[in-house]
């Protein structure tokens, strides 16, 4: 064959091979048989990838062209070059080649999978280029491959968005609205999978960003982790926050499962997002879907009183909540401050003049209902040393324990102080 | 280009590197021990700077990468159109810049000779001047299609030219398109004489930066073929005679002439490029008879 009539049979190859990847946009497919068809018609390595280089498609078993270890292979070559391309092709959202190193080796070329204005994925391939118009080959298919993929996975988004907005509104119709009839409220419960007459906790992940900005990055990251860690749960995200409803008897179990979980996603979300802060709320468990409203009142609630008691534990839970919960009802925290002040001003300063602790002293003492022995216990000091520094609070500050109104005042200041860090 | 002149101030001194079918170790060997010999900076290429094979422009973007990162020299990396489409240099010249090979030499490049391809066809789907414009596109934040790119590249755009004593009317006005495209900086052809780079020099007119390429002749034979197939004027007889005299002895003449070269044609450009790397003592000679002003 003359060459002219070689570069017209390869020319046929790649519209043939752009056409079949076309086709595949058309129906129902998947990645892995889009990396297939580009790794057997354009006969080199091919994967699709994400941020982190982690293979998300290889093409099917048994095709013959790539495999883990082949592709892994590649990828670990020059895994910093790698990453240099896909973080450019992320930025430029173009596809761009890595020349090959030497005339043996293999050359990527890496297209960018742009669904929206996201790079979700990227496809690689890897090959030998046996002359220019191979290379050209190749570019063109990847670029076109990726674009595919983009189709499939843009259309898969559509479906997933338009389900999302659907249970959204269903599971806001069972959180937000109290007053529905129970034969209502049992159908939307149902159309969501939730047996109307479980038991049930709520919990609310709520994140907020010290700009204000929005946070929407970090509400998908917890939305995923809570529903790959909590399959049974039903996880709805709402863009500011995340509102869980896990369904389970075994009421403590299920508080320790969620706080755990909680905890977790407050640590990945502080070393991912710095400057962005989870705050958990955990409602009370309630049996039946019509008290669903009840259970996330309730951790909305606990969400409130930790936002504004940043002393709190980093799970709030609305049972444990107490006085916070009528605290948390005075919205200007120079109130709190100045009730502290008013009843507590003079031991903090003292504690503050001479590195006393009065203030942690008192609320053991009342942590332990009075028993300087339990308190002293507590503070692994003497019983007489407990009393002698109550007796000082009392003189320095000027209240009377054995007062009814002094002691219920000095203990909300020292809840208000526990909770809120106040700096008076 | 700008920050390298910037930073050092004129004339610069660079070398061609050229391993052989793409050797990293070898063209990484080579950047670190010209900078040590007091270059500048490498330029990479595949073969000579006389001609570019169809492999020439990934493999000098690979080794431009090379020796930046393992010899921590800065590169020039050259970038051919022939037989390449704009889908693929522009693949391959965002792939650079995201390894930070930025600085370039764009030229046509030529056709592998026939013995080692089975058909010359000449392909060319843009020019150099298409290949600036694409560089300068990208630097302005578009594609190859005029489409917005949500970063823009910062590529610093050579382009290899031609140095000639007499230069056509049609070569003047393609060197004028080429710096009115957006070339920032011209690396000439080996230029064996001052005479040849003057109309070079005219019609740049100072727009942007010369460095001349200086090739150390290897024997009179080699001086002798240049002066047959390059243009009059091209190649001075008292070259090829002092070559000749030298006998055995040529190698190191040619080396002599290089040097004497350089430091005449330093005094109309902004730098010398010496087409070969391998001999890092040339590099220091040249070196030494380039006087750099004190800057600042």
């Amino acid at each position: 064959m003359t060459p002219w009539r070689d570069e017209f049979a390869g020319l046929r190859h790649i519209v043939a091979v752009c056409s079949e990847l076309s086709s595949l946009a058309t129906t129902d497919s998947d990645l892995e048989q889009i990396v297939t068809v580009v790794a057997e018609r354009a006969g080199v390595w091919a994967a699709v990838v994400d941020d982190s280089l982690s293979v998300l498609a290889l093409c099917a078993e048994g095709s013959g062209r790539t495999t883990a270890d082949g592709l892994a292979k590649v990828l670990d070559s020059d895994p910093e070059a790698v990453s240099q391309l896909v973080a450019a092709a992320a930025r430029m959202r173009r596809a761009l080649s890595l020349p090959a190193a030497g005339a043996s080796a293999v050359s990527l070329v890496v297209a960018p999978i742009l669904v929206g204005d996201d790079s979700v994925a990227y496809l690689v391939t890897a090959g030998h280029d046996a002359d220019e118009t191979g290379e050209d080959a190749r570019v063109m298919v990847t670029e076109h491959a990726a674009m595919v993929c983009a189709v499939v996975l843009g259309r898969r988004r559509v479906v997933a968005i338009a389900a999302g907005r659907a249970r959204r509104e269903l599971f806001d119709g069972l959180m937000l609205v109290g007053d529905r009839a129970e034969a209502d409220v049992e159908v939307w419960a149902r159309h969501l999978g939730i047996e109307p007459d479980q038991r049930h906790r709520v919990l609310v992940a709520a994140l907020c960003s010290a700009t204000g900005a929005p946070v929407r990055a970090a509400t998908d990251m917890v939305e995923h982790m809570i529903a790959t860690r909590c399959p049974a749960a039903t996880v709805v995200n709402r863009d500011a926050d995340v509102v869980v409803l896990v369904p389970g008897d075994d009421d403590a179990g299920l508080a320790r499962q969620l706080t755990a979980l909680a905890r977790l996603c407050r640590k990945a979300v502080t070393a991912r997002f710095p400057g962005v802060r989870l705050i958990a709320g955990l409602g009370d468990p309630h049996t039946g879907a019509a008290r669903i409203n009840t259970s996330y009142t309730e951790a909305r609630r606990a969400v409130d009183v930790g936002r504004l008691m940043t002393r709190l534990p980093d799970v709030t839970a609305f049972a444990e909540l107490g006085v916070h919960r009528l605290l948390a009802q005075v919205h200007d925290p120079g109130e709190l401050d100045g009730f502290v002040r008013e009843v507590l001003g003079g031991v903090i300063d003292h504690d503050r003049a001479n590195g006393t602790d009065y203030c942690a002293t008192l609320t053991a003492y009342f942590r332990q209902n009075g028993s300087l022995q339990r308190a002293a216990a507590l503070l692994h000091t003497h019983p007489n040393t407990v009393a002698y520094r109550v007796h000082r609070a009392e003189k320095i500050a000027g209240f009377d324990l054995g007062s009814y109104t002094d002691r219920l005042a000095v203990q909300v200041a020292l809840e208000i102080v526990d909770g809120l860090g106040v700096d008076a | 280009m700008r920050d390298v002149l910037a930073a050092r101030g004129a004339p610069l001194l660079g070398a061609y590197v050229v391993p052989e079918a793409g050797d990293r170790e070898s063209a990484a060997r080579a950047a670190a021990a010209v900078r040590a010999a007091g270059a500048d900076l490498v330029a990479t290429a595949t073969s000579g700077p006389e001609r570019s094979r169809w492999t020439s422009t990934n493999q000098s973007i690979d080794l431009a990468a090379t020796c930046q990162d393992r010899a921590g020299t800065p590169a020039l990396a050259t970038v051919t159109t022939w037989s390449r489409t704009v889908m693929s240099l522009q693949a391959h010249l965002l792939g650079a810049h995201a390894r930070g090979v930025t600085r370039l030499i764009c030229g046509n490049g030529m056709p592998p000779p026939p013995e080692e391809r089975a058909w010359i066809d000449g392909r060319w789907a843009v020019d150099a001047v298409g290949l600036i414009e694409l560089l300068r596109g990208l630097n302005e934040g578009v594609d190859r299609y005029g489409l917005r790119l949500d970063a823009a590249t910062h590529f610093d755009i050579g382009v290899r030219i031609r140095a000639v004593p007499v230069l056509s009317a049609a070569d003047r006005a393609r060197t004028r398109r080429k710096i009115s495209a957006g070339a920032d900086f011209i690396v000439t052809s080996p230029v064996y004489t001052p005479h040849a780079l003057d109309a070079l020099l005219d019609v740049v007119d100072g727009a942007v930066p010369v460095l001349a390429t200086v090739h150390p002749l290897r024997s009179s034979a080699e001086a002798e073929l240049l002066r047959r197939e390059l243009p009059d004027g091209c190649m001075p007889t008292e070259w090829v005679e002092r070559l000749d005299r030298a006998g055995d002895r040529a190698a190191e003449e040619g080396e002599r002439i290089a040097v004497e070269l350089a430091s005449r044609l330093a005094e109309s450009t902004q730098g010398i490029m010496l087409s070969r790397a391998d001999r890092p003592e040339v590099v220091s000679r040249v070196r030494a008879v380039l006087m750099r002003p004190v800057v600042g």
